[in-house]
């Protein structure tokens, strides 16, 4: 493990060619015997605990406007670094440059607030991704469309099923144009209508030229569908980077 | 170290906006859902006066130990700044794990969670305290420029107590220990602040030493001040400085908390 302090840089700068940068980022998890030895380490170095390397030395480069899908096992790294990217997780070492607004597609209904209606969850995460107030009146009624959840827009979130506000989370994110957009393979959202026209929202997004996609997959025949390019990922490594074909064959040969 | 308030600063500043959305949000959420609604932001400091104003005037006659005021005046005016303080306390030293959405879902900087639920129990508390105002004033009693010393008190109480949220919410969310030890240390610091005694009242001299350290008790005594007493806090440097040093140590102490575990814990959440 480098010894150098950890740089993370997130701007909205969305000129540069360069959307987002990972150099050598590693990112370590401790695990801990006890709930006494996780408290004891903050305030100790010499507590003895277990390391775990979501991320092992992680470089790679993506380009404005490229579609990139990261393709791995379960415990690859993939939701590690996407949560880098997003800028809720900090790498315990490397560099990370991420230059534009960053939307995910993650987890869907979570940070919603269950006491909050519908249209008040809305507001809040716009809000909070940084929008004006102003540009969040512009925003809503494309969004509540797009939710399609009739007056229960207006009822307090808990409320809601899961498929419903799977659909509230999805239909801010798809709609508050990011820079930046990280889709995880869970796209299954609603009924099959729904899911339809969510892949149809995300198939629009990902054709847009200036916004830069990261999927991730461990199927390979959605990568090829919206990707030209994969990043293989296994225990924390990048062990390819290349074409989406070979990319997929390199995956499954591995197997 | 400088590195660690500028950041602080920017970051309280850049989302300025989004914490004064959170803070009005939470207090909505505080008080819709019941019938009464907003009457409950009055009923809780109503009960609590109400009952130590029977308990302690009626009932033990505590009355002549303050000035030359209505007994309940004096009462109010520490009671009204304590359920802010209790608040900030308890729940202010649990906001990253209340409010963990804000620390592993969203990016979204930790000091800013603190502000914004201080902001909001500060906004609670404001009404409150003019409320009581107004209803003194109406009852005749009048006040003089010593009031006015009134905002400068609020703003170093939100600002103490935002730095107590800082220092203790990171950990609080790796240690459930000490959350559970600041729960049960609130209801013993209520009944040794002075929040419904006279502090100066209190004849062993060492017990007012160790009082003075006390932040609980210098917010109550500093409001009293304005309100009952009327002097000016600074001619009472035996009052002002212990508690400038508990500033201080705490505001160190909240710098270090944050440089120290800010980046680490969404993993722990």
């Amino acid at each position: 493990m480098s010894s150098e302090r950890p740089l993370v840089l997130h701007t909205e700068d969305t000129s540069a060619p360069c959307a987002i940068r990972f150099e050598q980022v590693s990112k370590v998890y401790r695990l801990f015997e006890s709930e006494r030895k996780r408290f004891l380490a903050a305030f100790s170095k010499r507590v003895p605990f277990e390391e775990v390397r979501a991320n092992d030395c992680l470089s790679f480069e993506i380009c404005r406007g490229e579609a990139v899908a990261f393709i791995g096992r379960n415990g690859a790294g993939k939701s590690t670094a996407l949560k880098m990217v997003t800028g809720v997780a900090y790498p315990t070492s490397g560099t990370i440059e991420v230059n534009g607004r960053v939307s995910a597609l993650l987890e869907l209904s979570a940070g919603f607030d269950a006491q909050l209606t519908g249209i008040e969850n809305l507001r809040m995460r716009a809000r909070l991704w940084g929008l004006t107030k102003e540009q969040v009146d512009d925003l809503l009624p494309r969004v509540i469309e797009f939710a399609e959840l009739g007056t229960f827009i207006k009822q307090p979130l808990r409320t809601y099923s899961s498929g419903m506000r799977a659909r509230l989370g999805f239909a801010l994110a798809v709609n508050i144009e990011p820079d930046i957009f990280v889709v995880d393979e869970a796209l299954s959202v609603g009924d099959k209508r729904f899911a339809e026209k969510c892949l149809e929202r995300v198939h629009e997004i990902i054709s847009d030229s200036k916004v830069t996609v990261l999927f991730v997959t461990h199927s390979s025949s959605s990568a090829q569908e919206f990707c030209r390019r994969g990043i293989v990922l296994a225990s924390g490594k990048a062990v390819f980077d290349g074409p989406i074909d070979a990319a997929i064959e390199h995956y499954d040969t591995r197997e | 170290m400088f590195a660690t308030i500028k950041q602080i600063v920017v970051d309280n500043y850049t989302w300025r906006h989004q914490i004064w959305d959170l803070a009005l949000v939470d207090i909505k959420k505080t008080y819709r859902g019941a019938v009464l609604g907003w009457a409950w932001m009055f009923a809780k400091p109503l009960i609590y006066i109400g009952c130590f104003w029977f308990a302690l005037d009626l009932g033990l006659r505590a009355s002549d130990t303050v000035g030359d005021y209505p007994f309940i005046l004096w009462l109010a005016t520490g009671l009204i700044p304590w359920f802010f303080m209790a608040d900030m306390l308890t729940a202010g030293s649990g906001v990253l794990k209340r409010y963990s959405y804000l620390v592993n879902r969203i990016r979204f900087p930790l000091s800013a969670i603190s502000s914004f639920f201080a902001l909001s129990s500060l906004m609670v508390f404001a009404v409150c305290f003019v409320v009581m105002l107004a209803v003194a004033l109406a009852c005749g009693i009048r006040f003089d420029a010593h009031l006015a010393q009134v905002p400068l008190v609020v703003l170093v109480m939100y600002l103490f107590f935002v730095l107590w949220s800082i220092m203790t919410s990171p950990l609080t969310a790796i240690s459930k220990d000490l959350g559970n030890l600041i729960k049960a240390m609130s209801l013993p610091l209520f009944w040794v602040s002075g929040v419904i005694f006279n502090v100066s009242a209190v004849e062993h001299g060492w017990v007012s030493t160790v009082l003075s350290f006390n932040p609980v008790t210098f917010f109550v005594t500093a409001m009293r001040a304005a309100v009952c007493d009327r002097y000016w806090v600074w001619e009472k440097p035996e009052l002002l400085l212990p508690f400038a040093a508990v500033l201080t140590v705490t505001a160190l102490c909240a710098l270090l908390a944050h440089r120290q575990f800010s980046k680490g814990v969404a993993d722990e959440l």
